[in-house]
């Protein structure tokens, strides 16, 4: 059968045997020209597919020049090339991980036989396209060049830069949730070795998933502490004293570790650019900075507000002005450290605790106390969402994480709450390995068209289990980025559903620009005709309050089959459009 | 120096444990122990039903810290239980500072109680207390990385060593077991 290259865009998957599609509803592999619509400062991708390849052939794909408006050019080195792994589940071949070319060589035979496929196959590339913020807007022509041993293929490409320039940051918060320690899981060598979290390898390794997040406008929003309080001594200052005289005898380490997140020294030559992490939690729990065995006496009182101010102080000093710093209290009684569920709370008097810490976080870390440097109450309420945002805890949390459905039925005082500076979020899920990329796009979408301010694609992203590429848990659906050592590099590598991810948090951030000029409603007006839906079916929502253990029992990702393939390729064009109006 | 990085002789750590564990039968409040779950509570068969009494459960977890700091070297404690609705039960009714070494995670979906270990039926059957001692696996591996081990002389591989001993009510009755351990390494 003669060798054939053909391309796809993010919403289309091919398998690697015969290189057919896998998903329905109208998708099929389309002939060369690659044809993309970029913003300025964005990324546009595509997908190719080549084949069949023998066993023993080695396949690359390579970047060219293209050339624009007048004299202007996008060079090869503005090309990503990923080779996309396959994943086998159900007796079906899955892609899902992308793995730097660079690193690979290729799609070769060694990588092949890794994946597990024998024999002839397709082989199968992503490829990301960023357009410089100082691009000329036009139509850029060039090709790419796959190379199957020495057969070449040039397959054209054709480009139109829009003049939105795509701004750095997201106007959608895309916490890629996870708790200490699951990174080292990923690389054998740091697994259950005693002290490793000190080590440089801890820290390149940890760098390297935050940087995956951070290329793909989000970030890893990385609990540090368990539920007994524990604290690994890396994820926190050192303490000494106590009651007022409580303090940090050093910042060093802590600097270390975290400082080149807040001033963004750690994202230096991603795409994206050294932008500081949006948001990050503190070690602050019911064990930290006071001891437990004070609870409710004045010393844990004193404890918590002498630690507190030199933190607030010491963030102002460094000037870490850009990142919010949350308190997220994660204990829960299920785990019988201590007697309240402090996040996704089913009796209501547990939120007492809230009541007290409100008094301690008021005069230490409220906005007034410690501008500019912005520290966030932020409260899980998956549950009681809908008594929370009417309660006197609506005074001071900053940041509510429902489910998926609470937010829908309470739009009026969501707004109200927003208008006071509060955020609202869903933690929610957006398909694993088997579902088609269309239930990745749809979670920021779903989160703009409910207005609401930042959103978990699921509870956890970075589940590896023993082994992330051929036993990837739970279907990938708690797997949004691969650890690099199955290739024996200290990067992590994003997956198919997290590019889905970063092309809607994109595309929201192409409908703010235009925003700007026309006001939001009248942009999701205009997303809701080309998807024919009213905006009232946004806020419609099956989900019951006060589901148990709501990770398994709240229903699979649903909504985004309502949205065809065509429909989100034309919502992705008029988010470009209307940005650059 | 700090605590982990002496070395005792077992004698010595054997010693120190049935020392807390004596002040923990003491100082631990039986009564309150009964308290500790909520009514609605005491048959929970989920963790969403699961919801502490807290004007008991502070005390009761200040106690157990207070009584892991009596030691000269790390160790922990938990407190367990027999269910009222299944009495051949031995359950983790809280936790100290780190979990036990048979504590386990959170109650899974379809949970069943788990029943008394040799250690418990020597507690809450015959009065008695009880030592265990178990060779290294994973919760050993994580109870040393959080420095919750001594360093034993002669001891050539780790192994967690655990004493559970009796703490009864104002009515004289066995309320919880409480068991005070730590890793030897």
């Amino acid at each position: 059968m003669k060798k054939k290259v053909m391309w796809g865009d993010e919403f289309v998957r091919f398998e690697p045997v015969k290189g057919a599609v896998l998903d329905g509803d109208g998708q099929k592999a389309q002939a060369a020209p690659v044809t993309l619509t970029a913003g300025r400062n964005g990324v546009a991708d595509f997908q190719l597919i080549v084949g069949p390849v023998a066993g023993s052939a080695s396949v690359t794909v390579s970047g060219g020049t293209l050339s624009g408006p007048g004299k202007a050019k996008l060079g090869a080195s503005q090309f990503d090339v990923y080779v996309e792994w396959y994943h086998r589940l159900d007796k079906k071949w899955y892609p899902d991980a992308l793995v730097p070319q660079k690193v690979t060589g290729g799609s070769t035979p060694a990588f092949r036989q890794n994946v597990g496929i024998k024999g002839s196959s397709h082989a199968g590339f992503w490829v990301d396209l960023f357009v410089p913020g100082n691009a000329r807007p036009g139509v850029y022509e060039g090709k790419v060049t796959v190379k199957v041993d020495d057969e070449r293929f040039a397959v054209p490409v054709s480009l139109t830069v829009c003049k939105a320039r795509i701004l750095a940051g997201a106007h959608l918060d895309m916490s890629l949730n996870n708790y200490v320690d699951a990174i080292s899981g990923g690389w054998r060598e740091l697994r259950r070795k005693p002290g490793h979290l000190a080590t440089a390898k801890y820290r390149r390794v940890e760098q390297g998933v935050f940087r995956a997040a951070h290329e793909h406008r989000g970030f890893i929003h990385y609990m540090p502490y368990g539920h007994s309080g524990y604290l690994p001594p890396e994820f926190a200052p050192p303490l000494t004293g106590e009651g007022p005289r409580k303090r940090v005898t050093s910042w060093t380490e802590w600097d270390r570790h975290f400082g080149p997140y807040f001033d963004g020294s750690a994202f230096k030559n991603t795409r994206r650019g050294a932008i500081p992490i949006k948001r990050f939690y503190l070690p602050l729990n019911l064990h930290w900075p006071a001891d437990f065995v004070k609870f409710d006496q004045p010393g844990y009182e004193a404890e918590w507000r002498a630690v507190g101010k030199q933190m607030v102080d010491h963030f102002r000093e460094k000037k870490w002005t850009k990142t919010h710093f949350d308190l997220f209290l994660n204990h829960k009684q299920r785990f019988r450290f201590f007697p309240w569920d402090c996040e996704e709370v089913k009796y209501l008097p547990d939120n007492d605790l809230q009541r007290r810490f409100r008094k301690l976080w008021e005069g230490t870390f409220d906005r007034k106390s410690t501008k500019p440097v912005k520290f966030d109450y932020t409260l899980g309420t998956t549950w009681v969402y809908e008594d929370d945002i009417y309660s006197d805890l609506s005074e001071f949390i900053d940041v509510y994480i429902a489910n998926t459905g609470g937010p829908a039925g309470h739009p009026q005082r969501q707004a109200e709450l927003v208008e006071q500076g509060r955020a609202i979020w869903s933690c929610t899920h957006s398909g694993g390995i088997p579902d088609s990329t269309r239930a990745a796009a749809y979670t920021p979408l779903l989160m703009y068209m409910r207005n609401l301010q930042g959103f978990m694609p699921r509870w956890a992203s970075l589940a590896w289990g023993a082994d992330a590429w051929h036993q990837t848990p739970d279907m990938g659906m708690t797997t949004f980025i691969y650890p690099g050592s199955e290739f024996g590099t200290d990067d992590a590598y994003p997956s198919m559903r997290l590019k889905s991810l970063r092309n809607s948090q994109q595309m929201i951030d192409a409908f703010e620009l235009a925003a700007k000029r026309m006001g939001r409603k009248k942009v999701q007006s205009s997303a809701n005709r080309i998807l024919g839906m009213k905006s009232g079916a946004w806020f419609e929502t099956g989900q019951g309050k006060r589901r148990a253990d709501w990770g398994s029992v709240e229903a699979p990702v649903s909504g985004w089959s309502d949205i065809s393939t065509t429909a989100w390729r034309k919502l992705r064009a008029k988010a470009l459009e209307l940005a650059s109006r | 120096m700090s605590k982990m990085k002496k070395t005792f002789k077992m004698s010595r750590i054997k010693d120190e444990l049935a020392r807390i564990a004596r002040i923990g039968q003491e100082f631990v409040d039986g009564d309150l122990c009964r308290q500790a779950w909520e009514p609605h509570s005491e048959t929970f068969m989920c963790g969403d039903d699961m919801d502490y009494n807290p004007d008991a459960c502070v005390p009761l977890k200040k106690t157990l810290m207070r009584l892991e700091r009596l030691c000269p070297f790390p160790c922990s404690t938990t407190l367990w239980r027999r269910r009222p609705d299944f009495p051949d039960t031995g359950e983790v009714l809280l936790f100290g500072m780190h979990s036990s070494p048979q504590g386990g995670n959170k109650p899974p979906r379809g949970y069943v109680p788990p029943k008394m270990t040799r250690e418990l039926e020597a507690v809450f059957l015959r009065g008695e207390s009880a030592w265990r001692k178990d060779a290294g696996g994973g919760t050993v591996a994580i109870l040393i990385g959080r420095g919750v081990a001594v360093n034993g002389v002669g001891v050539k591989n780790p192994f967690s060593l655990q004493l559970f001993v009796p703490v009864k009510d104002s009515m004289g009755d066995i309320a919880v077991a409480l068991e005070v351990f730590t890793v030897v390494s």
